[in-house]
C-alpha cells in the first residue's frame, strides 16, 4: 500500500468521526450549493426587490466562500494548487472514515441491540398488561 | 416591499432558498459545539448569522404571498 505519512494533508485529523476538517468541508459545500442556488434563482427573477435581495445574498456568499477557502488552505485542508496531495488526502480520508464507521457500526450491531432489546421487550410487556 | 407581487416561479425559488438557509443556520449552530478550532467556530457563527439574516430577508419577500399577495 502507498505510504501516506509524507503529507500533512489532514494532519489535524483526530479519532472523532466528525472532526474539524470534515465540518469545514461540510460548511464549504453548503456555501457552494447556496451560491449556485442563489445564482440560479437570480436568472429567473423578474421582481426588482427579489433581484436586489438575491444579488446582495450572492455577494455575501461569495465573500464568505473566499474567506473560508483561504482559511482551509492555511490549514492544509484544501490544496487547489497541488492536485496530487489533494487526491492523496481524499484517499487517506476515505480509508480513515470508512474504517471508523465500520468499527462503529460493528459496535452498534454487537452492543447496541442487546441494550435496546430489553426496553423493547418491556414495552411489549406493558402493552400486554394494558390490554388485559 | 409590500408592492412586490411575486411570480409563481419566484415563489418556488424563494421557497427552495429559504429551506436551505434554515437548515444551514440550524446545522451550523449544532456544529459549533463539535469543533475545536476557534477560527472554524467563528466561521460557523458567521454562517449562523448570515443564514438567519438571509432567511428573514426571504421571509419578508414571501410574507405577502400567504395573505393574498396583492398589496
Amino acid at each position: 500500500m502507498q505510504q501516506l505519512g509524507n503529507t500533512n494533508y489532514g494532519s489535524t485529523m483526530n479519532t472523532q468521526p466528525l472532526n474539524d476538517q470534515l465540518i469545514a468541508g461540510d460548511l464549504l459545500s453548503s456555501v457552494k450549493a447556496g451560491i449556485k442556488a442563489t445564482a440560479a434563482a437570480l436568472t429567473e427573477t423578474a421582481t426588482p426587490e427579489v433581484r436586489r435581495t438575491l444579488e446582495q445574498q450572492l455577494q455575501q456568499g461569495l465573500n464568505f466562500h473566499q474567506q473560508l477557502t483561504n482559511f482551509m488552505m492555511q490549514k492544509g485542508w484544501y490544496k487547489p494548487y497541488d492536485v496530487q496531495a489533494m487526491i492523496q488526502g481524499d484517499l487517506q480520508q476515505t480509508q480513515q472514515i470508512h474504517q471508523q464507521l465500520g468499527e462503529s457500526m460493528q459496535y452498534h450491531q454487537q452492543f447496541g441491540s442487546s441494550y435496546t432489546q430489553p426496553q423493547y421487550g418491556q414495552t411489549q410487556y406493558i402493552q400486554q398488561q394494558y390490554r388485559q | 416591499m409590500h408592492n412586490s407581487h411575486l411570480a409563481p416561479h419566484e415563489m418556488l425559488d424563494l421557497h427552495e432558498l429559504i429551506g436551505m438557509k434554515n437548515v444551514r443556520a440550524a446545522k451550523s449552530a449544532a456544529m459549533m459545539n463539535m469543533v475545536t478550532d476557534p477560527q472554524l467556530r467563528n466561521f460557523l457563527q458567521q454562517e449562523v448569522q448570515t443564514a438567519t439574516q438571509h432567511a428573514h430577508q426571504i421571509q419578508s419577500l414571501l410574507s405577502g404571498v400567504t395573505t393574498g399577495g396583492r398589496y
